[in-house]
């Protein structure tokens, strides 16, 4: 394997990972929203004066926009994987 | 307060401003369709219109009631969003590729182009938005109210205020107007309304500031800080454990359903949108839109609950926390805020609906009873503008006379749920339609029915407290007095929220009713065709699959059918690039599905085929050919599938080949060492034979003695020719295993006794003792009597031949033990070195005796004998000293 070979290897490899992480976070976002994950920090506990549950559903919210933000960028920036070679569904 | 006025002033400026920008976004639009107004920005902010003022005010109302609960609403559709590489990027694709021109057409062109289906949907459609346009207006109202009462808002919101109906007509009648002069122009040929986008953008952000700018003045002017604003939050708030229950996931599940589902979020995520890139960016957008809602909905309701006199309506926290500190500019921006959402969700889905209306009602209505004009190319177009343009008013004042008639009542605060469950009831023929090629509109039309009545039995009307068709009696004892009809506790089944109740039976009704319908009925062969089409978006289609469907229509029958609908010059053109300039009479399949296509980007996919359909003369649509296709994309699936599989196998059959031609090669070595053994043991005696016949023939005077000795060596080198080249034929036969033995029982002591007797003389020769030991009891076992007696032969000569010892002994004995019978030869002889043990039993090996009589063969051939026998010969370790040769034989059961 010469080393365009091995680039154009590695760089599919990344695209597929990055499709496969797409596809995985809504499942992961799902599990941390609901119960029972969620009961784990429905306690009369604050955090620096934020109840514990609130500060920890915002700061899942914005974990999540922010994976959906970086893969939306890798997902961009690899210009329209051809279609249909990777469905998901 | 603010005087009312005022109030209208400022919003007559503000609609002036949207209109202004509807305006300026259309023409943009049309000079430049790809400019910004088609930016990802710009269509995250447009699917905004999923916070109305249900969002707007209703949310702070919900955080003070229930807590963390009205964070659903926002988290579901989060997971959506972020999930649109599985799902949203999929219905976009089709809704773009095939100009799905709403949610009841997608569904009806999946499934056959079904005009029943998208009629039904659109029905439902209307029942469930209808309350939703009530419940805006209603916003509108008592917010305008609030704003501008006399006595202050405090007491406004504490006393329960007359509906303003007045305000209210005159709001919707200004909402028909907007959503007409932008929402339907034309018939757009991909139904987008960059117009009313553009002003829908500008109420998002007007939305997201206004809440923003209320939130950020709360925490800083009213709590101080962060942790204060929990210090004297309610008991829910703080310790939530309560919340987290079967209503939190349900409400999650409803609110992602409802942002895919709801007309006006169709109408927005997948209609309007132009380009994988929109939906990308929307991903992360959108639900960061919702992130910054959310974010100060909690301390404005603390706030609320905190400062305002009890009883205050919590729904009216945004407006009256600032009117109650005297900030108007704030509560003006608000009241903006609310104005905008509650507007922007009316526009979006009376333009929404008025397309479903027209293109599954009314169209094919008109069409079925010849009401449709067909004297002029216009007059169609119109007839369909003006039947937009109707429904619009139509489900704006469907939405007021709802208002009216449930009046003050508290039945519309509840309707945001009960629609989203309502529109839910698309999810599964949705979800189904995009996934499963065996879904078919008999299912669909089930599922649909019986989801959207047990959603009328168990939500909708009990919603009512018994005022709407279904008596108070009816709620509290179930339908004809039965219990277990009960619309809250079906099947007796009490204890559980009555929203969490009514999905859980009207969406398991509706899939379970959708799945097993479709896996007993069978689509029609449009349905399959367009099964095909939807399921595998992402396949590029190839030209056969055009091949599929054959119809035959006139051209000029067509193009009049375009120029009704589309007008002259839009299908002037479509005639020129649709390939028609050829002068022929028929058109081709190409261009009758390119036309079909052009009108349902206008009228849906369901009327347009009516419309084609009238003027095809013959339509055949090969099954044969669609199960082909169909059978190619599993094929294709199941391709790579296979190909892994088959380069596993690859990979083991070439380490097999590897392995094969390694011991090839060894054979193949063999085989050249045999050749020129061969050769040198055929040569010794030939150039033997040669020499004395020569000698013999060149000097005839040799004496007769002489002439006899050479002789008698030329016949000895014959022989032990004759027996190198019998050795030869007999080890070949062996190895290639045509042996033709006469099988029979015998003694093998007897073949034992006979070799030593055939050894005798040798031995006596060789000065060599010959010693008989043990011996088996009348042993009998199958085989060939002669060859085993050949083995013997051997392996006693050869006892005898290469015993250098100075006192020569041979010992032969025999016996029989646990079913198997055992010869040995067992010399005194200089042994056999452990290297060559394996080799002596090659052909052409010696022991490392210097060469004496024989062939070198005989142990080979002996060997192969006794294993045809199913035997074994093999070497031990001798008590004399030197080799001690073993054959093992299985006895045979002797008879009787």
């Amino acid at each position: 394997m010469n080393l365009q070979d091995a680039e154009l290897e590695r760089f599919a490899a990344g695209a597929r990972s990055v499709r496969n992480g797409a596809s995985l976070l809504p499942f992961l976002a799902l599990a941390l929203f609901l119960p029972p994950i969620v009961m784990i920090f429905a306690k009369p506990v604050t955090l620096f004066g934020v109840p514990l549950a609130a500060a920890y559903l915002f700061a899942v919210w914005a974990f999540v926009i922010a994976a959906a933000f970086l893969f939306s960028r890798r997902l961009g920036m690899r210009d329209a994987p051809p279609p249909g070679d990777h469905e998901t569904g | 307060m603010l005087p009312a006025d005022f109030v209208i002033l400022v919003c007559i400026v503000y609609v002036a401003i949207l209109f202004a920008v509807a305006f300026a976004g259309d023409r943009r639009a049309r000079r430049d369709p790809s400019g910004w107004l088609s930016s990802p920005l710009v269509y995250t902010l447009s699917i905004s219109i999923y916070c109305t003022s249900w969002t707007f005010f209703g949310a702070v109302g919900s955080a003070a009631r229930n807590g963390f609960e009205f964070l659903t609403i926002y988290l579901g559709p989060t997971v959506v969003f972020v999930g649109w590489w599985i799902f949203l990027r999929k219905l976009v694709t089709v809704g773009r590729i095939y100009r799905t021109t709403s949610i009841a057409d997608l569904i009806s062109a999946r499934f056959g182009k079904d005009p029943t289906l998208g009629a039904l949907v659109t029905i439902m459609a209307m029942v469930v938005t209808a309350p939703y346009i009530a419940l805006q207006l209603q916003a509108l109202t008592s917010s305008f109210q609030v704003i501008t009462f006399h006595a202050g808002a405090v007491t406004a919101a504490n006393v329960n205020l007359d509906p303003d109906f007045v305000t209210a007509f005159w709001l919707a009648l200004g909402l028909c107007a907007f959503s007409i002069i932008f929402g339907v122009r034309n018939i757009d040929v991909n139904e987008r309304h960059h117009g009313v986008i553009a002003a829908i953008a500008v109420e998002a952000l007007v939305k997201l500031v206004a809440l923003l700018a209320v939130g950020i003045w709360v925490v800083l002017a009213i709590h101080g800080s962060v942790p204060a604003i929990f210090e004297d939050a309610p008991a829910r708030l703080v310790d939530p454990q309560e919340t987290f229950g079967t209503r939190w996931i349900t409400l999650c599940f409803l609110a992602a359903a409802a942002v895919i589902c709801l007309p006006r979020q169709f109408q927005v995520t997948v209609v309007e949108n132009s380009s994988e890139s929109q939906i990308r960016t929307a991903s992360w957008l959108f639900p960061l839109y919702l992130f910054l809602i959310c974010l100060f909905i909690i301390p404005i309701a603390v706030a609320g609950l905190s400062e305002l006199p009890g009883g205050s309506n919590p729904d009216l926290f945004v407006l009256t926390l600032p009117l109650n500190a005297n900030q108007d500019a704030l509560a003006m921006l608000a009241f903006l805020g609310g104005f905008s959402s509650a507007t922007s969700m009316v526009i979006v889905s009376s333009i929404a609906l008025s397309t479903m209306i027209s293109n599954h009602l009314i169209m094919p209505l008109a069409l079925r009873l010849s009401i449709a004009p067909a004297a002029s190319p216009d007059a169609m177009r119109s007839f369909i503008l003006g039947a937009r343009r109707a429904s619009i008013v139509f489900i704006v004042f469907l939405g007021f006379l709802y208002f009216y008639l449930s009046g003050a009542s508290d039945a519309l605060a509840a309707i945001g749920l009960i629609s989203f469950c309502g529109v839910a009831q698309f999810l599964p023929s949705l979800v189904g339609g995009l996934y499963w090629r065996g879904a078919t509109n008999i299912g669909a039309l089930a599922g649909l029915i019986a989801g959207f009545t047990l959603w009328g039995y168990t939500l909708f009307l009990p919603s009512f407290g018994g005022t709407f068709l279904m008596p108070e009696s009816v709620i509290a004892e179930g339908l004809w007095g039965m219990a277990w009809l009960k619309p809250q506790a079906l099947f007796g089944l009490t204890g559980i929220d009555p929203l969490v109740h009514a999905t859980f039976w009207s969406l398991f009704a509706n899939a379970t009713l959708f799945i097993c319908v479709s896996m007993f009925s069978e689509p029609t062969p449009l349905a399959r065709y367009q099964s095909r089409l939807f399921v595998d978006v992402f396949r590029r289609q190839t030209d056969s699959e055009l091949s599929v469907m054959r119809r035959t229509a006139r051209i000029a029958d067509l193009k009049h059918i375009a120029n009704r609908v589309l007008g002259s010059d839009e299908s002037a053109a479509l005639f020129r690039t649709g390939g028609a300039s050829d002068r022929s009479m028929v058109a081709s399949d190409v261009l009758i599905s390119e036309v079909e296509q052009r009108l349902a980007s206008s009228v849906g996919a369901a009327t347009a085929r009516t419309l084609v359909s009238s003027v095809v003369t013959s339509e055949t649509i090969s099954v044969e050919e669609l199960k082909r296709l169909a059978d190619e994309t599993e094929q294709i699936r199941a391709y790579s599938a296979e190909l892994e599989h088959k380069s596993r196998q690859v990979e083991a059959t070439a380490a097999k080949l590897a392995l094969a031609n390694d011991q090839l090669r060894e054979i193949d070595v063999q085989k050249n060492e045999f050749l020129s053994q061969v050769s040198h043991e055929v040569r010794t005696p030939m150039s033997s034979i040669r020499s004395f016949s020569d000698i013999l023939l060149s000097d005839p005077r040799l004496d007769p003695e002489r002439k006899e000795r050479f002789l008698r060596i030329i016949q000895n080198e014959s022989i032990r020719l004759t027996r190198l080249l019998d050795g030869i034929l007999d080890l070949n036969q062996l190895e290639n295993g045509d042996v033709d033995w006469k099988i029979e029982l015998f003694d093998p002591d007897a073949a034992l006794d006979q070799a030593m007797a055939s050894c005798e003389a040798l031995a006596s020769a060789a000065g060599v003792k010959l010693e008989r030991k043990g011996r088996a009891r009348r042993p009998l076992v199958r085989g060939n009597r002669d060859k085993l007696a050949q083995v013997f032969i051997n392996l006693i000569s050869n006892a005898i031949k290469y015993n250098t010892s100075a006192e020569p002994v041979v010992i032969v004995s025999s016996a029989a033990r646990k079913g198997v019978y055992e010869a040995r030869v067992a010399d005194n002889g200089p042994g056999i070195p452990e290297g060559e043990r394996d080799r002596i039993f090659v052909r052409f090996a010696r022991g490392p005796m210097p060469r004496q009589v024989g062939a070198g063969l005989g142990l080979a051939i002996s060997r192969r004998i006794v294993e045809k026998h199913g035997g074994t010969l093999s070497l031990l370790d001798a008590k004399l000293g030197g080799a001690e040769f073993a054959v093992k034989l299985e006895l045979a059961k002797a008879k009787g």
